[in-house]
């Protein structure tokens, strides 16, 4: 197809016939064998139908345009350098609900994708079965989160909760990191940072990254805010821009 | 000036809308800054004046005399007055959202809301 994503999905009208319990899927996954198996293991099931396939994150939010979905199966990976897709996704279509599914589960990957409002990370290696009783937990607005990652969880919103409300010591930040802050703060998109400091949007992202990271913070009105609270700015000369 | 924010302004609401139609209730999970910053809501085509106590990056609690109704849509802006924010200029959020709830006590009424979209400028912008 020629926007990337298939187009087998259910026509509104038909759609619209199939009971209320059904169980729409997008499957976003750069390898198409994945896409595939899924795809299978779904079509055995009476209320599980795959409305669209994406295999980039750009297809997704195109699919998500086009097919409202109950679901969305994410592979991690396809969030590698990319800073706001989490919330990005979530902005665009609030009722879809994202299930990341990761090679390698991590304390701090793990965190911030519950953080920033998937609502669930899976292994790759899943069972069927698993996956299956995954999807129709967070279908009825359940959370899946093994206990390993709610201790994460819990122990992440501990100590960012009183890392950022209490004063704390000087952080290290590199002056490009506080340039990338001023810029944000003075409401710059990324490309336009790019073009002030004379480099591409990817190393605007890779900084920003860095920057949300090292403040505990999740997007730039956090960052705002976090800046004034602890009058953070005011710590370090003025970033000039070219 | 005020015309640009007023287009500002209308261009947010209708991003808002977009999204709007069946939004599910967000769980309360971003961290809220204690600000206390003067600001006018903009809520059923009146003009309320309120004071934030707290805000994150998904909502604000404000304190009022006057109750709006639940589920209104809210318009704001948030000025971070430049000298606290260490920067030459002053930062304006201009922010869109929506009255989840209400509680009139002592000291008049507060008032929770969501942010729905947000857009952060430069004041000389």
């Amino acid at each position: 197809m020629s926007d990337g994503f298939l187009d087998e999905a259910v026509p509104d009208s038909e759609a619209g016939e199939l009971e209320q319990a059904t169980v729409r899927v997008i499957l976003a996954d750069s390898q198409a064998i994945y896409r595939v198996g899924m795809r299978k293991v779904f079509a055995v099931e009476d209320n599980i139908r795959v409305v669209a396939q994406a295999e980039t994150l750009a297809n997704l939010h195109i699919a998500l345009q086009r097919f409202p979905a109950d679901i969305v199966v994410l592979e991690g990976e396809l969030l590698a350098g990319t800073v706001d897709a989490i919330p990005e996704l979530v902005r665009q279509a609030p009722d879809a609900k994202i299930i990341v599914q990761v090679v390698d589960k991590d304390e701090s990957n793990t965190v911030e994708l519950y953080r920033r409002g998937v609502r669930g990370v899976v292994p790759r290696s899943i069972s069927p079965d698993l996956l299956i009783k995954c999807i129709r937990k967070i279908a009825v607005g359940e959370t899946w989160i093994d206990n390993r990652s709610i201790n994460w969880v819990i122990d992440a919103y501990r100590s960012q909760a009183s890392a950022m409300t209490e004063p704390r010591t000087q952080l290290k930040l590199s002056p490009k990191e506080l340039l990338m802050i001023t810029c944000i703060t003075r409401g710059m998109r990324n490309k336009e940072i790019a073009y002030q400091v004379g480099t591409t949007e990817q190393v605007v992202k890779n900084y920003l990254r860095k920057v949300y990271d090292k403040l505990g913070v999740s997007d730039r009105l956090e960052l705002a805010l976090y800046c004034m609270h602890h009058q953070l700015l005011k710590q370090y000369p003025t970033q000039e821009l070219r | 000036m005020s015309e640009r924010v007023t287009e500002a302004k209308m261009d947010l609401r209708q991003r808002t809308k977009k999204i709007m139609g069946s939004m599910p209730s967000p769980m309360r999970a971003a961290v809220r800054f204690p600000l206390h910053l003067p600001v006018s809501l903009h809520v059923d085509g009146g003009l309320l004046q309120a004071l934030t106590e707290d805000i994150s990056s998904t909502g604000a609690r404000f304190l009022t005399q006057v109750a709006p109704r639940v589920g209104s849509l809210l318009v704001w802006n948030l000025h971070l007055p430049a000298a606290v924010m260490g920067m030459p200029n002053a930062v304006d959020v201009d922010c869109v959202g929506r009255v989840v709830w209400t509680r009139v006590d002592a000291d008049g009424v507060r008032v929770g809301a969501l942010i729905d979209d947000y857009q952060l400028k430069d004041e000389q912008a």
